[in-house]
């Protein structure tokens, strides 16, 4: 596969939309080259800003209130401002809160442990190209390891820069 | 031993035949998504609870209209996603239309790349500044970024959801990221890639 081909692929393959047939040829290739890989990388990169937001609590009694308006033949057309709402919201609401501080807690210490985690392995070892295989089925896996490769490739031009000085 | 969860055709069908706690089941079965869907558009608890009673009254009313679709949420999905512009609209906080084509091409898609967020930054800033530039984003492209992004949905349940083609989602997808792009370095020139943090 070459470049040309590749690179219009990397989207679909980020999303999940590629078949395995196109998958694994396109992972054979990313593995031998580095600027189909820099492409990987910046996709990825844009993707994590969309982070997974906590659930929105909806009120308890949503469904039944809902029905009762839909079978008493509202339409849904009169103005928002003068419709009744349900009145567990503003529970609804504070639940939301809550849940919202606990979930940033809970992100927040598990980005530190995934940090620490991730420094700890970074000094045992520089990865390299031969955990991955082209024909591994993980997304996620090879994505991690085209990215390691990435890095190593990087530290390994900055070793080489130093030494030239 | 559990009981095999009922189709949505057949709770649709119960619905028409008079049955309230069948409607009442759909509703159950997609009102998490649909709460999770809207308030991408809006940050107001009571403007999300107001748009999704009225996606699923207009769903109620138009329920006949459906009888021969194929799968219910992508129907609905259309139906909540129309419900949120035109609701913006009324509340006097017009989306952003496109002002080109958004299947054109155009020269935004050689900017600079962006780096991931700042390991620094909690998840609610990072949400925060992704909202920003959403919100500056034309509504076409910031729909089919919500879609596949935060709701997940796949490349056929877009072009279901927006009645669009498969290549036309791509394309839109593919656009609508290099927009994003753009406005986040606009806003945010620390987070291009090189740039000092």
């Amino acid at each position: 596969m070459k470049c040309d081909v590749a690179l219009p692929l990397v989207p679909r393959y980020l999303d999940g939309e590629l078949t395995e047939e196109d998958a694994g040829p396109l992972r054979g290739h990313l593995l031998a080259c580095p600027s189909c890989r820099t492409a990987v990388q910046e996709d990825t990169a844009l993707r994590a800003w969309f982070v997974a937001t906590p659930e929105v609590a909806v009120p308890a009694d949503f469904a039944a209130h809902v029905t009762r308006r839909a079978f008493a033949g509202d339409r849904g057309a009169v103005p928002t401002a003068a419709r009744p709402r349900t009145e567990s919201a503003d529970r609804g609401r504070e639940d939301t809160g809550r849940l919202l501080q606990f979930t940033v807690q809970a992100v927040a210490i598990a980005a530190a442990v995934l940090i620490v985690l991730s420094i700890a392995i970074r000094r045992l070892e520089l990865p390299s190209g031969a955990d991955l295989k082209a024909d591994d089925a993980s997304k996620e896996q090879a994505i991690e390891a085209l990215e390691a490769l990435n890095r190593a490739e990087a530290a390994r031009e900055v070793e080489d820069e130093d030494e030239q000085r | 031993m559990d009981a095999a969860p009922v189709e949505d055709s057949d709770l649709v069908r119960e619905t028409l035949e008079g049955n309230p706690l069948s409607f009442q089941l759909l509703v159950e079965r997609y009102q998490g998504r649909l709460f999770s869907l809207v308030r991408h558009y809006t940050t107001s608890a009571v403007e999300v609870e107001d748009i999704v009673q009225e996606t699923f009254l207009k769903a109620y009313s138009r329920l006949t209209s459906f009888q021969h679709q194929s799968s219910f949420y992508p129907w609905l999905y259309r139906i909540a996603t129309n419900t949120v512009l035109d609701s913006l609209k009324r509340r006097g906080r017009s989306p952003v239309h496109a002002v080109e084509d958004p299947e054109a091409g155009g020269g935004e898609l050689h900017a600079r790349s962006v780096v991931r967020p700042d390991a620094r930054l909690e998840e609610q800033e990072i949400a925060s500044i992704t909202r920003a530039v959403l919100d500056e984003l034309p509504e076409i492209f910031r729909t089919v970024l919500v879609l596949r992004e935060f709701e997940e949905l796949s490349y056929q349940e877009i072009a279901d959801t927006l009645e669009i083609s498969i290549g036309t989602v791509e394309s839109r997808l593919f656009r609508a990221r290099a927009k994003f792009k753009q406005k986040l370095l606009a806003r945010h020139p620390e987070f291009a890639q090189g740039a000092e943090q």
